[in-house]
Parts: C-alpha cells; sequence; structure tokens
C-alpha cells in the first residue's frame, strides 16, 4: 500500500521543467531534443562503468544523469540515478545492479513521453 | 558581457548557454581544467569573463579547485576578486561543507540543481550584469 504522505515521482514533470525555463517553447524544444540524443550514450556509459565495477566513474556518471533528469523534470528517472549515486557512494555494488534494470525501464518511460511530446510540436 | 559556462552535463549546459545567449556571448567548458584555461585566454588577452557559471562536481578537475585557479589567476593580472569575473556555483551539491568551501574561495553566489532560469537571472541582476 501507497504512503499518502510520501511524494510520487512523475515519469516527467512537464510544468516543473517550464517553471525552470521561463515558459520559453522554443529553449524546452531544444532542451529535449539534446537531451534524447545524449541520453542513450550517458546510460551506455553508466552501464559499462557498473559492469567494469569502477565506482568513482559510476558515482561520476550518475550525479551527470541524475542533474540532467532534474533539469528537465525527470522525476522517476532522477530519483533511481541518485539512487545509484548514494549506492555509488557507500560502494555497494550489488545494490546498483539491482537498481541498474529499473533505470533502463524508467528511461524507456521518459523516452517514449518526450518523443511524442516533440512530434506534436 | 562575456560568460563562461562550466558544466559537463550537456543537457544542463545546453539549458544554461539558451538561457544567458540572451544577454551575452558565451563560451562553454565541459570541466575546470577547460574553464581555467578559457579564463588564462581571456585574462591574456584583456577580455575577461564577467560572469562565470561554475558546476562542482565535474571529471577532470572539479568546480572548487577550477574556482581557486581562476582566482589565483586573476590575482596574479593585478585583479581583486571583487572586480574579477562573478563567479556563481550552479551545483547539485548542496552540503555545508561544498556552500563554506566556495564562498571560502571567493565565488560570489551559490545556486542548487535543478537550476532555475528566473533565480539565475535574479542573481545576475544583482551583479548588476543585466537590467
Amino acid at each position: 500500500m501507497q504512503d499518502a504522505k510520501k511524494p510520487v515521482e512523475k515519469v516527467w514533470n512537464f510544468e516543473a521543467m517550464m517553471e525552470r525555463m521561463l515558459q520559453d517553447q522554443d529553449m524546452a524544444d531544444i532542451i529535449i531534443a539534446h537531451y534524447l540524443k545524449d541520453m542513450p550514450a550517458q546510460m551506455k556509459e553508466l552501464n559499462k562503468c557498473i559492469n567494469d565495477k569502477d565506482i568513482n566513474l559510476v558515482q561520476n556518471k550518475s550525479h551527470s544523469i541524475k542533474g540532467a533528469a532534474a533539469m528537465i523534470g525527470a522525476e522517476a528517472f532522477g530519483k533511481i540515478a541518485s539512487g545509484i549515486e548514494k549506492d555509488a557512494i557507500n560502494g555497494d555494488i550489488d545494490a546498483i545492479r539491482v537498481m541498474q534494470g529499473l533505470l533502463k525501464e524508467k528511461y524507456n518511460e521518459l523516452e517514449k513521453l518526450l518523443t511524442e511530446y516533440l512530434k506534436k510540436q | 558581457m562575456r560568460i563562461l559556462v562550466v558544466e559537463d552535463d550537456l543537457t544542463s549546459r545546453m539549458f544554461l548557454q539558451e538561457l544567458l545567449s540572451k544577454h551575452g556571448n558565451v563560451h562553454v567548458a565541459i570541466n575546470g581544467a577547460e574553464a581555467t584555461e578559457a579564463v588564462r585566454i581571456s585574462l591574456e588577452n584583456g577580455k575577461p569573463y564577467n560572469l562565470i557559471c561554475l558546476d562542482i562536481m565535474m571529471p577532470e578537475m572539479n568546480g572548487q579547485e577550477a574556482l581557486r585557479h581562476i582566482r589565483a589567476m586573476e590575482e596574479e593580472n593585478g585583479i581583486l576578486s571583487s572586480k574579477g569575473a562573478k563567479i556563481i556555483m550552479t551545483t547539485s551539491m548542496a552540503d555545508l561543507k561544498n556552500v563554506t568551501e566556495a564562498y571560502k574561495n571567493l565565488c560570489d553566489a551559490y545556486i542548487t540543481k535543478p537550476v532555475n532560469g528566473n533565480k539565475l537571472l535574479e542573481e545576475i541582476r544583482k551583479f548588476e550584469l543585466v537590467v
């Protein structure tokens, strides 16, 4: 059962992103297009760092992914990246491996929404 | 206004570049090492940056170290930090240690990510760099 007091992260918080971007639609479209182009490579690099058990790089990469997610309002995806960053700080590679699949799953949801949004513009 | 955005993450960098290009000429660096090199060249050319947005957690050289180098270079060129570039830390590191260290190293403002465009422009207005 879900805790009523706990905030539920949105896959994509469009309103929060637009507020940060001064309601500038053109700017938002450019940023999202770049985000969609960049993130698969970022995820690939993160997966390589995890497979190589390079904890420092895992921390750096997950930190970047978290920052980019926060910028565009990708709350659920960003929360998983943040969790991976914390696990990397704690040196817990097993916990990171558990989160790895979830991160991909959340990104797929996000990518679908962002792609649909850009198609409508 | 001459602006340097120092940010390793493409999305955050693009946002700052898009936002600030309406207010000046924006250069970008993807880590602290590139940033200090850009500042060195700008000082050599007599065209120092008026504003630097500096992330902290970056590969090669982090923002705290870059901040120390930048202020040291300004000092070597006879520029007091009060007359030097306005340096705004733009970072997700919100812990007291990082904030204290950044101010100790003479940053001018500290904004935590995700950066809100209004908040950043508000800080820049305080420096009277934009109207």
